[in-house]
């Protein structure tokens, strides 16, 4: 009989032959030295492998591929980023360390970009909450003009989360469909319509002249977009130009380096830009972010809200106006000015039917004309002593808002990303790590998104990483909330009870540490570099895993 | 009908169940999909999976298989949708059975005991095509028969990848060891 394979003495040793090949195989065996050293030697070899494999080590790297190819040119730049951002965040908090309280200006930005610097909002990286404190504390009249815009925000939100969840296929395939379903639910009580895509590339320009209607929603993109007719759903329009002159039935929502709106929009508008003119009439409300000049023939039925760095006023706005930035009002306001920011300019022609109300750093920034109309109080909010604010109610209810609305958006993420949940901090270098990479993002994206943003193929993409920005500042705190939190409670679990327990427990403790007076900004400053740059790296993390590997 | 566990006492059961069964859930998750990250989430996954379909876990059967049951078909669709899809286990022409084996024999002489590390170096380096048979019949002690339904293959194909895993292995091992002793 000639001698085994190989092959079938590794088969037969793994006890896989039938009952009739083994037999032959033994028999063989019995008369043949060579062939019994083979599965002798195959049998030991099995029990090292099964024993090398099965041996607990759950805390060996090696476990992770180290030369497939692939991954290991992703991860080299991420220890590039890693270790630089190590040194930076070792020079940034030895610059703090060594810098008085007035000093703490960090690294000096453009006097016109000073709006896009996140330290100098002083106290309102949390804008989102606050706006939504703001208004619950003013009143449910308020609330419900407001409601068609944050179901507006709300719809943009999730078109994020849901094109983020598309790309990361991990996610569990429920939490999809519900994201999905909500998101159809929303775009379908909106418009009730179907989505028009019309995308004519860089360098055409996508018209609706005068005279034609379009029945849809409309997305349009390119280099150039100009509306003379009619839209009856809402227009979705991100260009380098856009100037829309005819009638949007629905919402408008643009972004481009320069935007004219002088037509008629019925539903709001959300807009984005280097360069906004606005002349037009709308018929609900406004949200800007960029610099706003809102013309003489401008109208505003409900409320308007501009962020950026200057804001002209001369139109007509219904109900309040909230500027955060550089303002000047010529204009008419029906209700209420909220001002937030460096300077504000109050000239003859305006009339403001309620109250100015102005957060300014010193009074002498606050410019009103005497000749201007001012039928409410006109008041200047300075930023106060310290402890002050610690006697009043409102500065306990409005932190409990704030708790409240951080942990419904924290628990929400935690349960749309699951990884989150284990988010942690395994020793000082990773914290260290994270808060330099943290600093990294949180000062570099805003100036990329506008670097980005003055390509025109860059436009929807700065437009999405300035919004992602906005929301991992918002979140970064969570974040590390929920790491405190379960690192406190000591709680392995991933029971939702134990997870919303844990970040609820993080959240209370860091808003008292945020709020502690003196140190309660730089603790609150550190804490969002550490969680961003966590969350960057989750995020990073989660996508690296998933190519490279399946070949 | 009366549930198989009462359901006042299922969620203690099912946290017992956890704690004892995560870390080998956890590493065969790692195993087979070759990421810490990808791993975690799967084990979360597969243990949330585990929970909704207690009811039609068989008492009589081992715990540790049903749940590495759950694992290994959960990793698998994991590794399908990173879009290898049907090339995932197909054998190249070339590497046919019927070629000759010209690669290292056995090898005890290096595979010590010591060398575990070494070991699941060189497994985190094979193809997902070689490392999750040779996963599932050496840590999940599946039978090829098994792997074969696992894995939607013939039982053949199943016993010539783990053959062609054990010999890119040796090669791998043994690369390792010239290099270590011309260090």
């Amino acid at each position: 009989m000639e001698c085994l394979t190989e092959f079938t003495c590794s088969v037969f040793v793994d006890g896989e032959l039938t009952d009739l090949e083994s037999r032959q195989v033994e028999a063989h065996l019995a008369i043949c030295e060579h062939c019994r050293a083979m599965t002798a030697a195959l049998r030991e070899e099995n029990r090292l492998l099964i024993a090398s494999i099965q041996e607990i080590d759950m805390t060996d790297p090696a476990v992770v591929p180290v030369s497939a190819a692939p991954v290991a040119q992703a991860a080299r730049p991420m220890d590039v980023l890693k270790w630089g951002g190590v040194l930076i965040g070792l020079s940034a908090l030895i610059r703090i360390a060594m810098s008085t309280p007035e000093q703490l200006s960090l690294p000096s930005i453009p006097a016109n970009l000073d709006w896009l610097n996140p330290s100098n909002l002083s106290g309102s990286l949390n804008w989102l909450t606050s706006t939504i404190a703001y208004f619950a504390s003013e009143g449910v009249s308020r609330m419900t003009s407001l409601a068609d815009s944050l179901s507006f925000v709300a719809l943009i939100v999730l078109i994020f989360a849901g094109a983020v969840m598309l790309i990361r296929r991990s996610i569990s395939r429920g939490a999809m469909v519900a994201t999905l379903g909500l998101l159809l639910l929303i775009v379908s009580a909106s418009s009730g319509f179907a989505m028009d895509v019309r995308n004519m590339g860089q360098d055409k320009i996508v018209t609706v002249p005068a005279g034609q209607t379009v029945d849809d929603s409309l997305f349009a993109t390119g280099d150039t977009v100009i509306i003379d007719g009619i839209i009856n759903g809402d227009l979705i329009a991100f260009a380098r130009h856009v100037s829309i002159n005819g009638t949007i039935k629905g919402n408008l929502i643009t972004a481009g380096s320069s935007v004219d709106v002088s037509g008629i929009v019925e539903g709001s508008i959300l807009i984005g830009g280097q360069n906004i003119q606005l002349n037009g009439k709308v018929a609900h409300n406004l949200m800007s972010i960029g610099t706003i000049t809102i013309g003489k023939d401008a109208a505003i039925g409900g409320d308007a809200a501009g962020f950026g760095n200057e804001i002209h006023m001369n139109g007509n706005i219904a109900r309040s106006f909230y500027a955060f930035g550089i303002t000047d009002i010529a204009g008419t306001i029906g209700r209420n000015v909220t001002f937030r920011g460096s300077t504000i300019t109050v000239l003859p022609s305006a009339r403001i039917s309620g109250d100015l109300k102005s957060y300014v750093p010193r009074a002498e920034t606050v410019h009103i004309d005497p000749s201007a109309t001012i039928g409410g109080k006109q008041t200047v909010e300075l930023p106060k002593p310290g402890p002050s604010r610690y006697a009043t109610f409102s500065f306990y209810f409005s932190q409990l808002l704030h708790v409240a609305a951080a942990f419904v958006a924290g628990f929400l993420l935690l349960l749309i990303v699951p990884s989150l949940r284990r988010l942690g901090f395994s020793d000082s270098i990773s914290v260290l790590k994270s808060g330099g990479i943290g600093f990294l993002l949180v000062f570099a994206t805003p100036i990329a998104a506008l670097c980005v943003a003055i390509t025109v193929v860059g436009l929807p993409v700065a437009f999405v990483g300035f919004v992602t920005w906005l929301l991992g500042l918002y979140l970064a705190k969570i974040v590390v909330a929920n790491f405190i939190g379960r690192t406190l409670l000591a709680s392995q679990g991933d029971r939702m009870t134990s997870v919303a327990l844990g970040l609820l427990v993080g959240l209370v403790l860091i808003f008292v540490a945020i709020n502690l007076p003196y140190v309660g900004g730089l603790i609150e400053f550190v804490l969002v570099l550490i969680g961003f740059g966590a969350l960057a790296m989750n995020v990073y993390g989660s996508f690296r895993a998933e190519p490279g590997f399946g070949r | 009908m009366e549930p198989s566990v009462p359901m006042e006492n299922s969620e203690q059961d099912f946290t017992a169940i956890y704690q004892s069964q995560h870390g080998r859930v956890l590493r065969l998750c790692r195993y087979l999909l070759n990421s810490v990250d990808a791993a975690e989430d799967a084990a979360h996954e597969v243990f949330l999976r585990a929970q909704s379909r207690i009811s039609t876990y068989d008492p009589s059967l081992p715990l540790s298989s049903w749940l590495s049951g759950i694992a290994t078909n959960y990793c698998i669709d994991v590794l399908r949708r990173r879009g290898t899809e049907r090339r995932l286990f197909d054998l190249a022409s070339s590497e046919s059975l019927d070629s000759p084996s010209n690669g290292p024999g056995p090898l005890t002489e290096i595979l010590t005991a010591e060398r575990g590390h070494d070991v699941r170096a060189a497994l985190a380096e094979l193809g997902d095509k070689y490392r999750v048979p040779l996963v599932l019949v050496y840590y999940n002690e599946m039978s090829y028969e098994e792997i074969a339904s696992a894995l939607g293959l013939s039982r053949n194909l199943v016993a010539t990848l783990i053959f062609r895993a054990k010999q890119q292995l040796r090669q791998k091992l043994q690369k390792e060891k010239y290099r270590g002793m011309s260090n």
